[in-house]
């Protein structure tokens, strides 16, 4: 308490001096990862996976906050001179030094995946989601594909240590054994822990899992009614996971990794700005925010996908529709920008 | 063809006392030539910005911050006179650049598509006496908008200058010279003042609670930026019975800031050569025509690198009125292409060396002192 205080209070007196900046802008001079506004990460280093996945290390300065198992974290970085933020699943295991796991879809995941090196500075949010493990987890059956694999290694690096007898089954779809991310290290995994069961299955060879009541799951994992699921990749891939356990009455949790559009929910349509004035014009299948984008406008967001809500603005008139639902919405209130576009115009107070 | 070229070429006097909305005659299709010819600039150079630019403003934020890094920690040992020199160096050179290539570019929002909230116009406050927010609103809206409108852009003599003869003579413009050297040594509190807009209260077009808010904000801010440099930091000098020296230090540092930054400043618009324009000029006033306001009412200074980078880039000021968010270090790159096209449609140009625009400023406000 009384070290605090006298920070604080060095603080207070140094910042006389630096006025009207930060201490730490003056700091930054010396260290890169002092920040007045944001919390930095510099990569420590960098481990290709995949072709096309990589695992990106890095040393988070202050502010960062330790993740749990299973959560993700908004990261931000320089894509020619632009900050531009993506949400990543952790990797790591609780209480080690953080790492993301990505695979190259997009500008910012290419950016990290091919051209982040030690030195590279990343800007970061605290952790946060909701698939996390269970206080006291029973036996548990994973069911992942492809990249969805990133949290529930870092809930599996955490778990198996803590417990080795525990009971778990890892399903996990990849296209290939050359795209499987994380393969030889499960593998090492279950030989040092007897526990951990993995199943790999390789979809171009082997197609993909069939989810009905009679499919692959009863006869990979007999048991899997008396376990906890998790299951964690694209949206089509968990909400089979999810159809499953609810037709047995049991309950999951899931990740998703994407977002599956309807077609029907396309089309030219306007959106006006009220605070800027400006108008904007959404086109193809993009969200609102995707087209804001497009322009170099910035939005608020987080997750990008319709889950956490960090995009919510006001909408004072016109109407939105769901992109993956097709759901028209025409109550003033709050909409998601990531996941509606106008139908076909709509009014923002943004 | 020839009537109206006769009847369109006014005697010389009258184009100087009242300039006419289009003083080079040219044609609506020109002025949409002109529109997209600038407009192209502006798309090339937007389109291009990126990792480099960004690397440039945050070397210079690095220089700036070590140089008052290196001058602050002079200053406690400024009784030795190396000390001293090195410390009034570091200082006013670092307040030079925090000031304009730093302050002044980032406020104008020229590094907001970088989405950095450390160096972001809606975030930024300067080593300045004038806070930042005031001096956007009386700098990017009023001087911006209304460059070298008489009446509208209150740059134009700052309220306390007779900088135009279209503005009416008073007696009290007889101490035009007397008022520009005092405000010289002095310029940023006389920003700070200005942005006040003492005189908008007084007209009652500005309410009283939103001029004591600003006011209020100036005077906290001068009280702190004076206890940091005249104050506090002598005070820690004392240590090293440096406070008299140091003292002397710190102000010579902002003299020589302001100095610098009042003699720049003045080059924008006040030597031979830069318009003025009428309320009536601009009624309709198109993109085209915008742009050319712009180009015919600023100047600017010729010089080396060096020069350039120690005005903010405010030397291209035809280019920074033209495009003022465009990065400042991109200027010096644009400036031929706007010297050319300015040529191709014979809008003059105005560019001299420092010391013949410093010198044509100060004339002006010799000359206007008279009716």
């Amino acid at each position: 308490m009384k070290n605090k205080s006298a920070r604080k209070l060095l603080k207070f007196a140094v910042s006389q001096f630096t006025y009207p900046r930060d201490p730490k802008d003056f700091l930054q001079v010396f260290n890169n990862l002092t920040s007045a506004r944001y919390t930095r990460g510099i990569v420590s280093h960098v481990t290709r996976e995949t072709p096309d996945t990589s695992t990106i290390f890095f040393k988070a300065g202050d502010g960062w906050i330790p993740h749990v198992a299973g959560q993700w974290a908004r990261i931000g970085v320089s894509l020619n001179g632009k900050r531009v933020w993506r949400p990543f699943s952790i990797s790591a295991a609780e209480g080690h030094d953080p790492s993301i796991t990505v695979k190259a879809n997009g500008e910012v995941s290419t950016f990290l995946v091919h051209d982040a090196e030690p030195g590279t500075l990343l800007y970061l949010e605290e952790p946060s989601g909701q698939f996390v493990l269970e206080e006291t987890p029973a036996s548990i059956l994973f069911i992942v594909a492809g990249s969805g694999i990133t949290p529930v290694m870092s809930m599996l690096r955490t778990l198996m240590p803590r417990r080795p007898d525990h009971d778990v089954v890892l399903l996990y779809s990849s296209k290939s054994r050359e795209d499987c991310i994380f393969h030889d290290e499960i593998l090492e995994l279950a030989d040092q822990f007897p526990g951990l069961k993995p199943i790999f299955r390789f979809s171009r060879e082997d197609g993909r899992i069939d989810f009905s009541d009679t499919g692959d799951i009863p006869r990979l994992c007999p048991d899997y009614q008396d376990r906890e699921i998790y299951s964690s990749g694209p949206d089509s891939f968990v909400t089979q996971v999810q159809d499953m356990a609810i037709l047995f009455g049991g309950e999951s949790r899931v990740e998703r990794f994407d977002l599956t559009r309807r077609t029907s929910a396309s089309g030219n349509g306007e959106v006006y700005f009220a605070k800027s004035g400006e108008t904007l014009e959404v086109t193809g299948a993009d969200s609102i925010l995707e087209a804001a984008e497009n322009l170099g406008r910035q939005l608020p967001h987080g997750c990008r996908i319709g889950i956490c809500r960090s995009c919510l603005v006001p909408m004072t008139d016109g109407q939105v529709s769901d992109i993956r639902t097709g759901e028209v919405t025409h109550d003033p209130g709050l909409v998601q920008t990531c996941i509606t576009r106008p139908a076909p115009w709509v009014e923002l107070d943004v | 063809m020839t009537a109206t070229l006769e009847e369109q070429t006014p005697t010389f006097e009258l184009e100087r006392s009242r300039p006419t909305p289009n003083p080079l005659n040219l044609t609506e299709e020109q002025l949409i030539e002109l529109e997209v010819k600038f407009d192209a600039i502006l798309d090339d150079i937007t389109a291009k910005r990126g990792d480099s630019d960004a690397r440039y403003i945050n070397r210079v934020i690095k220089l700036q911050r070590s140089l008052e890094m290196v001058g602050r920690a002079s200053m406690l040992f400024s009784k030795h006179k190396p000390f001293w020199f090195l410390g009034v160096g570091c200082l006013a050179g670092g307040k030079i650049l925090e000031n304009m290539e730093i302050g002044h570019n980032v406020l104008h929002g020229q590094w907001d598509w970088m989405n950095d909230m450390e160096i972001h116009s809606t975030t930024w406050e300067w080593d300045f006496v004038a806070p930042a927010s005031g001096w956007q609103r009386t700098h990017n809206e009023t001087h911006h908008t209304w460059t070298n409108v008489v009446g509208k852009d209150r740059d134009v003599g700052y309220n306390v200058l007779r900088m135009d003869p279209s503005q009416p003579w008073r007696p009290a413009n007889l101490l035009n010279p007397v008022i520009n050297a005092g405000l010289a040594p002095m310029f940023e509190w006389g920003i700070a003042i200005y942005d006040v807009e003492f005189d908008q209260y007084l007209e009652g077009t500005k309410p009283k609670e939103a001029m004591l808010k600003d006011l209020k904000r100036v005077l906290k801010k001068f009280g702190r930026q004076s206890a940091k440099d005249f104050v506090l930091s002598p005070l820690l000098a004392s240590l090293t019975g440096s406070a008299k020296s140091s003292i002397k230090g710190y102000v010579a540092a902002n003299v020589i800031r302001n100095l610098w930054a009042h003699a720049v400043i003045f080059c924008g618009h006040f030597p031979d050569g830069a318009e003025t324009f009428t309320e009536e000029d601009i009624e309709n006033e198109s993109r085209g025509h915008w742009y050319l306001r712009q180009a015919m009412g600023s100047a600017n200074i010729d010089g080396s690198k060096f020069m350039h980078f120690m005005t903010g880039n405010l030397s291209f000021q035809i280019e920074h009125h033209l495009f003022p968010d465009l990065p400042s270090n991109r200027m010096a790159e644009i400036a031929p292409r706007v010297k050319a096209i300015c040529e191709e449609y014979g809008i003059p140009y105005t560019s001299g060396p420092l010391p013949k625009q410093v010198f044509e400023a100060w004339r002006k406000v010799f000359r206007l002192a008279l009716p």
